[in-house]
C-alpha cells in the first residue's frame, strides 16, 4: 500500500531533519529539567530514608531534611532507648553553615552521625571510607571536583582541618553540600548541646508502630514520624517551591515541540494543498487526509523523542563532567511520561494541519498552474 | 426531489435544468445557466466555448466536485445532488477518472505509486494494485519509467500517468478538463489520440472540456457552451472564430477572410482586423470544417 504520508517526508528530508532535531532539542530541555528535579527529589529522600531509620524523632513539626528547624535536647537519646520495643537510639546533627572552603564561601551541611551504628552516615560511598574517625571527613563528590580534593586531602571548615578519608554521592542539594564528620566533630559546629534529630530502629517491623506511639505519649513536646512520612516531608519541604519551575521548562519545551512539529506539518499541508485537493477530487474521503497529518505529526514527534531520549542521558553526563553540579536522574517513569507527552504534542501539532486540510477545496485542481 | 430517475439504461449522464451562480444579489454571476445533456454510455463529448463560458464549473458539477445551484445530475440513474459532502468522494472514486489540465501528480510519488493510490483509495491493496497500476502504465507506453518520479518525466508522459491513475479504478465515466492545454502541439496531438483511443477500446464515456480544435476529430459529439448556456451542437454550418473562440455561423456572417484557398470566419469586423494583423498567432487555431 502507498503510504503517502511517508513518502511526502521522505521528500521532504531536510526539513524532516531539522524538524526532528527541533524536538529533540525540546526532549532533551525536558529531561535535563525534570532530571534535575527527580535528581533533588531522589538526594532529599535518600537523605531519609537511606539514614537507616524506622522513626525520625525530630522538633513539632520538623521533618529530616536540610532545612529542618528541629532542636533537640541531647538528653532526649538515653530516655529514648529505655522505651519498650527500641533496639537501638542514634544522634544525627545536620546543621547548614555557610563557611570558606578552602576560599570560597559555600553552604556546607555538618552531618554529624553515630559511627559506632551508622545510622544517618553517608549512602553512597563513591571513594574511601563510609566510617570517618575523629577529625576525618567524607565530602560531597561535588564539592571534592570543585575543590580539588581527594582522599589524604585536607578541607577547612569554619577554621577547623579535617583530613578527607571518602567520597560521597547524591549528597549535593543545588544549594549545599554534605560532609559527614563524627557526632564529636560535629557537636564543635553547635553552640549548645542540641541534637537535630534522634534515629530510632524498633526490634522487629512490627513494633514500630507501637514504639512510635510510646514516644509520643512519652514525649508530648517531639514529633515522630516514619521514615516514609519524614521523607514525604522533606521533600515537599525542599522541592515544592521547585517544582512550579521545573513544570514551566517543561511546559515550554513542549510547546517548542508542538511548534517545531505543528509549523512543518502546517508548511508542508500548505505546500502540498493542491496535491492534496487532488487527492481529493480523486476520491480520498477527509479521514484519509487526516491520517497523513496524524502520520507526519506523530512521526516527527516520537522520532524526535526516541533521538532525544537515547542521547539525553550521555549528554547529561558530559555536561556532568563539565559542570558537577549538574545533578539529573532519568528514571523509567519519566521517560514514559515524556514519551506519552510527546505523542500528545503530536496530536495537537496535527489539529491545525488537518483543520485546513479540510478547507481545501478539491475544485481546486481545475485551474492552470 | 428524485432520488434516482427512470431514465434509459443506456444513459451514464443526465443533466436536468442545472445552474451555477457565484456570488449573490447584484455581484451574482451565472457560470452556468439552465443546462440539460444527457450523455450516453460510451460517448465522447467535448465541450467547448471561450473562456469564462463555464465549461470546467459544468464539468466540476458532473464531477461530484460542486454542486449545483439549482437542477440535477443523475449519474446512471442516481442524483448525486442530493447526496451529502461525505457521501461524495465514494461516489468520485467509483463513477469518475479526473484528467486535469495539468497532470496533477503527486510529487513524492513514482508514477506507479501515483497510480496505485488510487487504487488503495478504493480498496485495492498488496501486489495486485501494483501490478494492475503497472499493467496500466504499460498500456500506455510508460512501462520503462515505472520507478520515475514525476520530475523526471516530460509533460506528455506525466498526462500519461494522469490518464492511466484516471482508469485505475475501471470507473465508467472519465472526466478530462483541457488536457492537452499545457503541451506541445506534438505531445497534445499524442495524448488526446491516446485517450481516444484507451476510451473507446474500454468502452469509457468521456466528457473533456477543451479549447483546442483538435478534439473534435477524436470525439463523437461536441457541444458548444457560451455565456453559460448550451447554445448549438456542432454541424458544417458553424466554425469558430479563431480570434475570439466565439461560435459563427457560417452563412449569417459577413466577416469572412479567404487566403490560400480557404475561408476564416469572424464574428466581427475587429477580429477579422486582428487575424490580418497577427496571423501567425492564430495559426494553431485555424479551422477548416
Amino acid at each position: 500500500m502507498v503510504s503517502l504520508a511517508r513518502e511526502n517526508l521522505l521528500h521532504e528530508k531536510s526539513k524532516i531533519v531539522l524538524s526532528v532535531g527541533g524536538v529533540v532539542l525540546a526532549v532533551f530541555l525536558i529531561f535535563a529539567t525534570t532530571g534535575i528535579y527527580f535528581g533533588i527529589v531522589t538526594v532529599v529522600e535518600n537523605m531519609v530514608l537511606k539514614a537507616g531509620a524506622d522513626l525520625w524523632v525530630t522538633s513539632q513539626g520538623a521533618s529530616g531534611s536540610l532545612h529542618s528547624p528541629s532542636l533537640l535536647n541531647s538528653r532526649i537519646g538515653e530516655e529514648l532507648k529505655r522505651i519498650n520495643g527500641v533496639k537501638e537510639v542514634a544522634p544525627l546533627i545536620r546543621r547548614p553553615i555557610a563557611t570558606n572552603v578552602n576560599g570560597e564561601k559555600l553552604l556546607i551541611s555538618i552531618n554529624g552521625f553515630d559511627t559506632a551504628s551508622g545510622l544517618g552516615g553517608p549512602w553512597k560511598v563513591v571513594k574511601g571510607t563510609a566510617i570517618p574517625g575523629k577529625g576525618d571527613a567524607i565530602v560531597d563528590r561535588v564539592l571534592a571536583k570543585n575543590k580539588g580534593m581527594d582522599i589524604g586531602g585536607v578541607i577547612n571548615l569554619e577554621g577547623k582541618q579535617f583530613k578527607v578519608v571518602g567520597i560521597s554521592d547524591e549528597t549535593f542539594t543545588l544549594i549545599s553540600y554534605m560532609v559527614f564528620v563524627t557526632m564529636e566533630d560535629a557537636r564543635s559546629f553547635m553552640p549548645v548541646d542540641l541534637t537535630n534529630f534522634f534515629l530510632v530502629n524498633a526490634n522487629s517491623p512490627a513494633e514500630i508502630a507501637g514504639v512510635k506511639t510510646a514516644i509520643e505519649s512519652a514525649f508530648p513536646a517531639v514529633s515522630v514520624s516514619t521514615s516514609q512520612q519524614n521523607a514525604a516531608e522533606a521533600k515537599t519541604e525542599t522541592v515544592g517551591g521547585f517544582l512550579p519551575i521545573v513544570l514551566v521548562i517543561s511546559a515550554i519545551g513542549v510547546l517548542v515541540g508542538i511548534l517545531v512539529v505543528g509549523l512543518l506539518v502546517y508548511t508542508m499541508t500548505i505546500e502540498k494543498s493542491r496535491e492534496y485537493g487532488v487527492v481529493r477530487a480523486i476520491g480520498a474521503p477527509n479521514f484519509y487526509l487526516y491520517k497523513i497529518v496524524l502520520f507526519q505529526a506523530l512521526t516527527i514527534s516520537v522520532l524526535g523523542f526516541v533521538i532525544g531520549a537515547a542521547i539525553s542521558p550521555p549528554l547529561i553526563s558530559f555536561m556532568q563532567y563539565l559542570v558537577p553540579e549538574f545533578v539529573s536522574v532519568m528514571t523509567p517513569k519519566v521517560i514514559l511520561w515524556v514519551f506519552f507527552l510527546f505523542v500528545a504534542t503530536g496530536l495537537v501539532a496535527s489539529f491545525i494541519p488537518a483543520r485546513r486540510l479540510s478547507r481545501i477545496d478539491p475544485a481546486v485542481v481545475f485551474k492552470g498552474q | 426531489m428524485n432520488i434516482t430517475r427512470e431514465t434509459n439504461n443506456n444513459i451514464a449522464i443526465d443533466l436536468q435544468r442545472l445552474s451555477k451562480v457565484y456570488g449573490s444579489g447584484h455581484v451574482a454571476v451565472k457560470a452556468v445557466d439552465d443546462v440539460s445533456l444527457h450523455v450516453t454510455k460510451g460517448e465522447m463529448v467535448a465541450i467547448m466555448g471561450p473562456s469564462g463560458s463555464g465549461k470546467t464549473t459544468l464539468l466540476q458539477m458532473i464531477g461530484a466536485l460542486l454542486r449545483p445551484t439549482s437542477g440535477e445530475v443523475f449519474i446512471d440513474g442516481k442524483n448525486i445532488s442530493l447526496l451529502s459532502e461525505n457521501g461524495l468522494p465514494r461516489v468520485r472514486l467509483q463513477n469518475f477518472g479526473f484528467i486535469f489540465q495539468t497532470p496533477n501528480l503527486l510529487s513524492s510519488l513514482t508514477a506507479t505509486q501515483n497510480v496505485e493510490l488510487v487504487l488503495n483509495l478504493a480498496g485495492k491493496k498488496g501486489q495486485g494494485a501494483r501490478q494492475r497500476a503497472e499493467e496500466l502504465l504499460g498500456q500506455l507506453g510508460l512501462g520503462d519509467r515505472l520507478s520515475h518520479k514525476p520530475a523526471q518525466l516530460s509533460g506528455g508522459e506525466q498526462q500519461r500517468v494522469a490518464i492511466a491513475r484516471a482508469l485505475a479504478n475501471n470507473p465508467p465515466i472519465l472526466l478530462a478538463d483541457e488536457p492537452t492545454a499545457n503541451l506541445d502541439s506534438q505531445a497534445g496531438h499524442g495524448v488526446m489520440e491516446l485517450l481516444g483511443k484507451v476510451a473507446r477500446e474500454m468502452g469509457k464515456t468521456v466528457v473533456t472540456v477543451s479549447h483546442d480544435m483538435r478534439i473534435r476529430y477524436v470525439v463523437d459529439r461536441v457541444l458548444w457552451l457560451e455565456d453559460g448556456r448550451l447554445r448549438i451542437r456542432w454541424s458544417e454550418g458553424v466554425t469558430i472564430d479563431p480570434v475570439c473562440l466565439m461560435i459563427v455561423e457560417k452563412d449569417k456572417t459577413t466577416h469572412v477572410l479567404e487566403h490560400d484557398g480557404e475561408k476564416d470566419y469572424f464574428c466581427s469586423a475587429e477580429c477579422k482586423r486582428e487575424f490580418e494583423a497577427h496571423r501567425s498567432k492564430y495559426k494553431d487555431v485555424h479551422i477548416s470544417l
